[in-house]
């Protein structure tokens, strides 16, 4: 994993070796250059609707609106927010602030593409294949409860996450080269003359900016949703977590639904696995049947503290890959879910 | 071969054992690291955003906006291409311009267009050239349809006719030799508005001294009897009612550059 040497800070410990059999762990998440790069990149789209807003509210006579014909359905940015935001009258200044500023998101922008190709981090956020049906599965799983089917498995971000952090860096792209093509419109005719010409690229580029701050909505409740741990991983890189959910996480990275049958053993050749069954809880101690022990076996029995303790040094998954079908947690569930 | 739930929880499951992890005392040293320099970068950042706020202020921007401005022009003048075109436009799209700007216009509403005059200045201050309106509609006359750009947002089709600029400029060729001057300043005739512009911009192929707006000779508001009109410059830049061009190597008083814009105001 690239993730390890990004950040080398990381313990190389194994997982679970430290002396209390209770506690927590912290899991690398976001490395530096990410941390940074989205630090950064608030405050400058903050600045960038802000003044860009100074601007948009330069032509009061204009506003830019969404209707069909003479029906008028609404303005984008209604006049109420402009007033209360004292936003009026102050075109110079946006203007200065917007094209000193969008470079700067722009280079940030273009740095983090770059970090994100270099780095193999972007396998982490584009969507599979299979993002529309994950996204699909997700709305029904949550919508009846758990009732009807099952969640997809999730890596760092569920298919919900990836396709909107997605969407985001192609809307980052998106501002930017609409933003060119209203601001050199002549010289960069085509670039203008590829987005519809210089009325719908200003159309787009706004609807866009709405986009963001309905991102930014959503993120917010996200993020505050998903707790302080996940939040705090933004800032310090590793995610906090109980070893309990933690070992879930190692277990399976899939809530599985229905338990234990739906995977069936996929021992790797030296070793062998059995299978616990799952209890309705899930949560419970059966979480650690992944830690094969040296000799190759690995224990269904349910865990009491002791063994769970007792088989601390044994926690390293072999690289073919077993896996538990044990339930996850809905602690490591918790965890998953971020903004 | 798509991945069935089983492989991809496998992946997930084996990705997770892989990724380095940290027990709750590192976790809590990494922490107090970063709440540290976070919070200095994040005072670094409110510092840097007040420093920008109280610089001395540059024709009613502070300074660093104004060098942002400067360095923009910088970035884009050489990249300003003479032979590119503005979109031009079907003439059934086109339709009269708003009236958005009376300065230089107020002081009279209306003149006398026989007896206003072009007076035309060489790089010297000296007067190179009066021309009457006759004069210069006796130029080759061109027409096209382009979209006028406010620097308050809006666009708007217009349809202009006039003569080239580049074309008028040939008249002082013996003047300016042929590498001409660096800007050209225009005034209003009662020096009320005035703007100044680079000379590749002049030259741009679509820029005119306009007499005509939808085929009907400028009426007063839109800047009778003469203006600027170009797709490469915001509204600003299209003074009205022209007085006075002085061909110059200095850069002259811009109207708008001196209330916090953009001097280069290029499109």
């Amino acid at each position: 994993m690239h993730a390890a040497t990004l950040d080398a800070s990381a313990s190389d410990k194994p997982p679970l070796a430290d002396e209390a059999p209770k506690g927590r762990i912290a899991t690398f998440k976001h490395s530096r250059a990410s941390r940074w790069m989205h630090w950064i990149n608030f405050p400058l789209l903050t600045i960038m609707i802000w003044s860009g807003l100074r601007i948009y509210w330069a032509d009061l006579r204009d506003p830019v609106g969404v209707g069909i014909g003479a029906w008028h359905w609404f303005d984008l940015f209604p006049d109420w927010f402009n007033e209360r935001l004292g936003l009026e009258r102050r075109l110079a200044r946006g203007l200065a602030f917007h094209l000193a500023f969008g470079w700067l998101f722009t280079f940030n922008g273009i740095a983090y593409g770059i970090y994100l190709w270099r780095s193999g981090e972007w396998r982490h956020l584009i969507p599979g294949r299979g993002a529309v049906t994950d996204c699909g599965r997700v709305f029904v799983y949550d919508l009846t409860f758990g009732k009807v089917g099952t969640l997809p498995p999730q890596g760092r971000y569920n298919a919900a996450q990836r396709v909107s952090y997605t969407a985001i860096i192609a809307m980052g792209g998106l501002v930017v080269l609409t933003g060119l093509a209203i601001y050199r419109p002549t010289q960069l005719s085509e670039l203008t003359t590829a987005f519809g010409g210089y009325e719908s690229a200003r159309t787009i580029h706004f609807l866009t900016t709405m986009g963001f701050l309905l991102f930014f909505v959503v993120h917010l409740m996200q993020v505050i949703r998903a707790g302080w741990a996940n939040f705090a991983s933004m800032i310090t890189g590793y995610q906090l977590e109980s070893k309990k959910a933690y070992r879930a996480r190692l277990a399976t990275a899939s809530p599985e639904a229905d338990g234990a049958n739906t995977q069936t053993t996929e021992a790797s050749p030296q070793r062998e696995t059995s299978r616990d069954k799952a209890s309705e809880e899930a949560d419970g101690a059966n979480t650690q049947t992944t830690e094969a022990s040296p000799e190759g076996e690995t224990s269904s029995d349910k865990a009491s503290e002791e063994a769970d303790g007792a088989n601390t040094q044994t926690t390293e998954v072999s690289p073919e890959g077993e896996t538990s079908s044990d339930k996850a947690s809905e602690e490591a569930d918790g965890a998953l879910i971020d903004g | 071969m798509a991945e069935t739930d089983t492989e991809r929880a496998e992946r997930f499951a084996r990705e997770a054992a892989a990724t380095p992890t940290l027990t709750e005392a590192e976790y809590r040293v990494r922490s107090r690291r970063s709440v540290l320099f976070g919070g200095a970068a994040a005072l670094a950042g409110v510092a840097g955003w007040r420093w920008i706020q109280t610089r001395p202020e540059d024709n009613n921007i502070p300074s660093v906006l104004r060098d942002a401005h400067e360095f923009n022009e910088a970035l884009w003048t050489p990249l300003h291409r003479d032979d590119h075109l503005a979109p031009t436009f079907d003439r059934s799209e086109s339709s009269i311009l708003r009236v958005n700007g009376r300065h230089g216009l107020r002081n009279e509403e209306e003149i006398d267009i026989d007896a206003w005059r072009l007076d035309v200045r060489g790089p010297d201050g000296d007067q190179i050239g009066e021309y009457s309106l006759a004069d210069i509609q006796a130029l080759p006359k061109v027409e096209w349809t382009v979209e006028h750009k406010c620097i308050e947002g809006w666009s708007h089709v217009v349809t202009w006719g006039g003569v080239t600029f580049s074309d008028f400029a040939e008249l002082h060729r013996a003047d300016l030799g042929d590498g001409g001057t660096t800007y050209v300043n225009l005034d209003t005739p009662d020096g009320e508005y005035f703007v100044s512009v680079d000379w590749a911009s002049m030259m741009h192929p679509q820029t005119m001294l306009a007499w005509e707006l939808e085929g009907e000779p400028l009426d007063f508001p839109h800047g009778a009897p003469l203006r600027l009109a170009t797709p490469v410059k915001y509204g600003i830049k299209q003074i009205k009612r022209i007085g006075t061009i002085e061909f110059s190597n200095q850069r002259g008083p811009d109207f708008w550059e001196s209330r916090g814009y953009d001097w280069y105001a290029h499109l």
